[in-house]
This record gives C-alpha cells, sequence and structure tokens, in this order.
C-alpha cells in the first residue's frame, strides 16, 4: 500500500509534469484564433495556469515524496526521490533554455485578439484646439 | 551471473511511457489552440485534427517509428545492463533512440 503510493507520487512527477509543461508551452507558442480580447485573455490564464502548474509540481511532488519517505523512513524510496529532485533541477535548465530562446515572457503572456479597436467616427471640433475635416 | 542492472521489461515500459506521455500532450495542447473558422482546407491534409494527425503519424511514419521502437529496444537492453534504475534505462533509451533516429535521418537528407 506505501509502496503503490509512492509509486504513483513519482509516475505523476515522471511523466505528469512534463505533460503539463509540453500543453503549456505548445498552447503558448501557437497563434491561436481568439475572437474577442476577453477570449484571449482567458486563453492566456489558462496557458498561465499550466504552466505554472508545472513548474510548481515540479518541485513538489518530489520534495513531498522526499518528505514522506523520511516520516516514515522509507530508505529506497528517500533515494528515488532525491535522485528525482536531480530530474526537478534539469526539467528547470530545459525550461528556462525554452524561455531564453522566447522573445515574449513565457508566462503572463496574452495573445492577439481579432476584436475590432474602436475607432473614433464622430468629430467634436474644439474652439482654439481641433478642428474638423469638412468644416 | 549476478543481477546488478535494472529490469529490462520495466525500462522498455518506462520508455513508452515517455512515447504516450509526448504524444498525448501534443495532442491535448494542440487541441487546445483555437482554429480560424474561415480557413482554406481546399488542399490535402491542410486541416488535419490533432487525433487525425496522429493516425497520419502512425501509417507515415511507421518506417521511422520502426526504427524508433528497435532503437529503444535495443538501447533498453544494453543500458539495462549497467544502470541499476528502470527509470533511467527508459529515459535514455528513449531519448537516445530519437537522437539516433534524428541523426539518420539528418544523414539521410544529406545524402539525397
Amino acid at each position: 500500500m506505501r509502496r503503490a503510493g509512492f509509486g504513483v507520487l513519482l509516475v505523476a512527477w515522471l511523466y505528469g509534469v512534463p505533460f503539463l509543461l509540453i500543453v503549456g508551452l505548445i498552447r503558448r507558442t501557437a497563434d491561436p484564433y481568439l475572437a474577442t480580447r476577453a477570449a484571449a485573455t482567458a486563453f492566456g490564464a489558462a496557458t498561465d495556469t499550466i504552466l505554472v502548474c508545472g513548474l510548481v509540481l515540479n518541485a513538489a511532488l518530489p520534495a513531498a515524496g522526499l518528505l514522506l519517505a523520511a516520516l516514515v523512513r522509507a530508505d529506497e524510496w528517500k533515494r528515488r526521490f532525491t535522485w528525482a529532485l536531480g530530474g526537478t533541477a534539469l526539467m528547470f535548465v530545459a525550461v528556462a533554455l525554452v524561455a531564453g530562446a522566447a522573445t515574449a515572457p513565457v508566462v503572463g503572456h496574452v495573445p492577439d485578439d481579432r476584436e475590432p479597436k474602436p475607432r473614433v467616427t464622430q468629430c467634436i471640433p474644439i474652439s482654439g484646439g481641433r478642428g474638423c475635416p469638412g468644416g | 551471473m549476478e543481477k546488478r542492472g535494472a529490469s529490462f521489461g520495466l525500462g522498455v515500459l518506462v520508455a513508452l511511457g515517455w512515447y504516450a506521455t509526448v504524444v498525448g500532450a501534443v495532442v491535448v495542447g494542440e487541441s487546445g489552440v483555437p482554429v480560424a473558422p474561415d480557413r482554406d482546407c481546399s488542399a490535402m491534409f491542410s486541416c488535419l485534427s490533432p487525433a487525425e494527425g496522429v493516425v497520419l503519424l502512425l501509417i507515415a511514419g511507421a518506417p521511422v517509428l520502426f526504427g524508433l521502437l528497435v532503437g529503444t529496444v535495443v538501447l533498453a537492453a544494453l543500458l539495462a545492463r549497467w544502470i541499476r534504475s528502470a527509470i533511467l534505462v527508459g529515459t535514455l533509451s528513449a531519448g537516445g533512440s530519437l537522437a539516433i533516429v534524428a541523426l539518420v535521418g539528418l544523414a539521410w537528407r544529406a545524402g539525397r
């Protein structure tokens, strides 16, 4: 039972974190078709959530595993989660390399939308200031 | 003969898990991106859904996938002799065979 719990934690870290980071980075580098500003903000926020979850879990899952293994004195699992922390560092380095290659920030980016910009359709002349075309 | 290395079967399982994770993440990531409703889909294969893309990859990329699998199994068998961790064996054999296939592909393109 205890073994299964640690195993699930380790597999969740091993596959879950790369999964979240790949999904987040694909969304981040994609060119989505977003009709409104609100949709673009929501899309960017969801992408940020996925990326931040991936980055946090990358460190949190092995750390939690290490802590639990130390609490129940499971030396074998302690050793495994210590190695996993090395993988955590590698993953952070990989994400940092990707982030360094990008020109815009990886987290906190809002993609372009197709909402038409509000245009001034009426000209109000201001005396002493602005005139209007045609009188 | 003493048993020093990791289990070969577990190593291959870990490597297959990596392939499944990456393909699944690409499908999920791509299907989350909204596409323009008025795009031009007249050319063949220009508007594939991610799932259709995976099917096409399985058919058209079968030789490459076969090479990838053979490379993974051979690398896992070699690495499992020296490395004790099945996770490390699987990860290294998946990544290593991907690198080998990429190198072979580059050499093949350069030689044409």
